[in-house]
């Protein structure tokens, strides 16, 4: 029964830490591909949009975790009791035992849950809800303003952009000019 | 949190009358209807002033209430973990908490009463 309430210990600690990890890779793959997308000049960041299913692969990895370590905690209580029970047995004229339960990790935490207001619990248990959910909006509002920017910077293919040089208004580019100047400029060339 | 209430004679009564209930009533197979019960007695004492400072009442088991109380209680500290005790026989996390924990919290919540009863009653008629 020790060693079980042991190994449920290093298990919600894994758990712990996996959540932490996956919360660090879904930031960094966010972030990393926003501004590589943003630096690379795309003709479309749609495809920034695939990142929300990657996200709710990190989502739905987390709520896996998070069930599992509910149970965990249920099953900590439930030997937490029992260890308690059998100590109480074993040495039932002694003082130690009659304090209270021992060992009481499961059940400190579950009380200072209880405590707390409810809207805290709610937030904490559903803090990766937001997490995720920001991310996401994030994703979707950064694609909207680099497509948007896009429209903006890219002239229209039949719009001549125009430059200034000495006074003399010159198009931008070669496919821009008239083919009867282009026909006048070769032949003063010649 | 709530500023300590000041002691009346009627809110006193209404702190006896829920912890005889309480020992009467103690329904061993419920261990829910026990802690609602332990709530109840707990803010019982609240609005009868009985416990001294500022509590939140949310974090106060029936432990702290009883380390708490501003009357004097013989034997307090016996009191104080007999108290806590009776909370974790009948805290239900993890599951329905066994017959036998639940008889060893009816009878550590008799022996509370009993302390606490005389002294509740004898603190009424000095009011």
């Amino acid at each position: 029964m020790n060693g079980e309430y042991r190994i449920l210990q290093d298990k919600l600690d894994k758990i712990g830490a996996f959540r932490f990890t996956i919360r660090g890779w879904s930031i960094t793959l966010v972030v990393a591909s926003i501004f590589g997308a943003a630096t690379a000049k795309l003709p479309t960041y749609y495809g920034l949009l695939g990142l929300i299913f990657i996200l709710l692969t990190f989502f739905l990895m987390e709520l896996a975790q998070k069930r599992h370590g509910h149970t965990f905690s249920r099953r900590l209580a439930k030997l937490e009791r029992r260890i308690w029970g059998l100590l109480r047995t074993a040495s039932s004229d002694s003082e130690v035992f009659e304090g209270g339960m021992i060992p009481r990790i499961a059940h400190e935490i579950e009380d200072e849950r209880k405590a707390r207001w409810k809207l805290m619990n709610w937030l904490d248990s559903h803090g990766y809800w937001f997490f995720y959910g920001v991310q996401a909006v994030l994703i979707v509002v950064v694609v909207l303003l680099l497509e948007r920017t896009t429209e903006f910077s890219m002239p229209d293919k039949d719009t001549t952009v125009n430059f200034v040089t000495n006074g003399e208004t010159r198009p931008t580019a070669e496919r821009d000019i008239p083919a009867s100047q282009k026909t006048k400029k070769t032949q003063k060339t010649h | 949190m709530s500023a300590p209430k000041k002691l009346t004679k009627q809110s006193l009564i209404v702190a006896i009358a829920e912890l005889r209930s309480f020992v009467e009533e103690f329904d061993i197979d419920d261990a829910e209807d026990v802690q609602l019960r332990t709530d109840a007695l707990i803010s019982a004492l609240i609005d009868a002033g009985l416990l001294s400072g500022k509590k939140n009442v949310r974090k106060v088991r029936l432990n702290v209430a009883i380390e708490g109380l501003t009357i004097k209680v013989p034997g307090r500290e016996k009191l104080v973990v007999k108290a806590e005790m009776f909370c974790d026989l009948t805290n239900s996390y993890g599951g329905e908490p066994p017959q036998s924990d639940m008889e060893d919290a009816k009878s550590e919540l008799e022996e509370i009463a009993e302390v606490l009863l005389p002294v509740l009653e004898k603190k009424l008629q000095n009011l």
